[in-house]
């Protein structure tokens, strides 16, 4: 770092108030020493107050908080069943704030596709989340050998990690999410430009297999054992469904 | 338990609305999209709001907001999310500290902005980066301190920092270029 980046940066912070009381001190000294100094910081000043002023500017629409209340207060008096019948009155009601919500704003479930419970809100954020991040896993590794093990200790559940890139469909990593507030496992698939997050959580019982699409997300869920798997892509479901069985293939064991 | 996190919800995020909607203006760039994030984000909220125990409600929902606006700048725009490190070696000496100052004009007085300037400004805030936009309008717009941004945008302090200071530059180089 240069000198110049340094002072630039103690005088932005000076300015924000954000300095210590040793750094204050001495900043004071060069001010009063250095008249171009304090030029910078009058020009820094100015320009704070400018950009408040230019930033508080963009009109909030009046609508917006009308569109929310609706949003969130359609969500809430009366459950509706799901179509499974078996979901707890909560879950009822978040869908049906989804699929209202949805038909007032635009955001969520296209077409005939269920939409997903809250297991599959978790799942589908982290998934997302993952996609934001620079990185969609926590540990990168093409060896189910390094990132099976790695979930040891980070949480109960260590799911099989079969490599499937002879079939287009590569290991990549290994992340944690956290559903219904525990640390869960996920294994992250590539398939051309396309991630595929696969998470897996106790099973809850009662839940069939079953897809659902979001925002153009597909969820394929399916149980096996006392687990329950979600796979979660952008990747069209004809492709996602493939991998959902080669990934099934692959980790079926007799018993 | 909703009627809980309904109260809850008018208490914390509904004060807060506008103000996450210019954030979320700020990050997508336009009003359509910003609507979008925030019912979104809204939703989160809503979901969550049970989670969020004590401490600093605009933080935690500013945070929500900003998550979602990346998720949303990243399926639609994935180009615009980029980082600093990411940049090309040009754009970085762009927002590089340091030369720009010499052009700058002489007098203080000249560079208390006015008004007629905020067009400029704005574009210029605008054109910047991402993430150092974020920090310019968490600090200038918002408010918060250099710890709440940090905790916001999940860097270190010392990053948002040098992210702040560079942004300012910037917006300082671009004016004074524009001015002449």
């Amino acid at each position: 770092m240069t000198g110049d980046d340094e002072t630039l940066l103690l005088l932005s912070a000076y300015a924000d108030g954000e300095l210590s009381p040793g750094e204050v001190l001495a900043m004071e000294c060069r001010l009063a020493a250095e008249p171009d100094l304090r030029a910078r910081a009058a020009r820094l000043r100015g320009l704070s107050g400018a950009v408040r002023a230019t930033l508080a500017e963009v009109p909030a629409p009046e609508t917006l908080r009308g569109r929310i209340v609706r949003q969130i207060g359609f969500a809430d008096p009366e459950p509706r069943r799901s179509r499974l019948g078996a979901r707890p009155a909560l879950a009822a009601t978040l869908v049906a704030g989804i699929a209202i919500g949805a038909s007032l704003g635009g955001i969520v479930p296209l077409g005939t596709a269920e939409a997903p419970s809250p297991v599959g809100e978790a799942v589908l954020a982290g998934h997302l989340r993952g996609l934001a991040a620079p990185q969609p896993f926590d540990i990168a590794s093409a060896d189910g050998h390094v990132v099976k093990p790695w979930f040891n200790g980070r949480t109960t559940i260590a799911p099989d990690a079969p490599d499937l890139s002879d079939r287009g469909y590569p290991l990549v990593g290994g992340r944690i999410d956290i559903v219904d507030g525990q640390p869960v496992p996920t294994l992250v698939y590539r398939h051309d430009r396309h991630v595929i997050s696969v998470t897996v959580v106790p099973a809850t019982g009662g839940a069939q297999a079953g897809e659902a699409r979001r925002d153009g997300t597909f969820l394929e869920r399916w149980e096996a054992g006392d687990l329950t798997y979600w796979a979660v892509s952008d990747l069209n479901a004809r492709d996602l469904r493939g991998f959902v069985e080669l990934y099934r293939a692959r980790t079926a064991r007799p018993r | 338990m909703t009627t809980l996190a309904r109260a809850r919800f008018s208490q914390l995020v509904l004060p807060r609305l506008d103000e996450g909607y210019r954030l979320a203006h700020w990050l997508t760039g336009n009003a359509t999209d910003a609507e979008d994030v925030m019912q979104e984000a809204c939703l989160r909220a809503y979901r969550a709001i049970e989670t969020f125990a004590e401490g600093n409600a605009r933080a935690w929902f500013l945070t929500i907001v900003r998550n979602t606006g990346y998720s949303w700048l990243q399926r639609h725009r994935p180009r615009a999310v980029i980082f600093a490190e990411d940049l090309a070696p040009e754009a970085r000496a762009a927002l590089d500290a340091g030369s720009g100052l010499a052009e700058a004009p002489e007098t203080p007085e000249a560079t208390l902005i006015a008004r007629d300037e905020a067009g400029r400004l704005g574009r210029a805030s605008a054109a910047l980066p991402v993430p150092f936009r974020e920090a310019l309008v968490l600090r200038e717009y918002h408010g918060l301190g250099y710890r709440e941004i940090a905790e916001v945008t999940g860097v270190p302090i010392g990053t948002v920092m040098s992210r702040l200071a560079r942004a300012r530059q910037h917006l300082l180089e671009r004016l004074a270029k524009d001015g002449r």
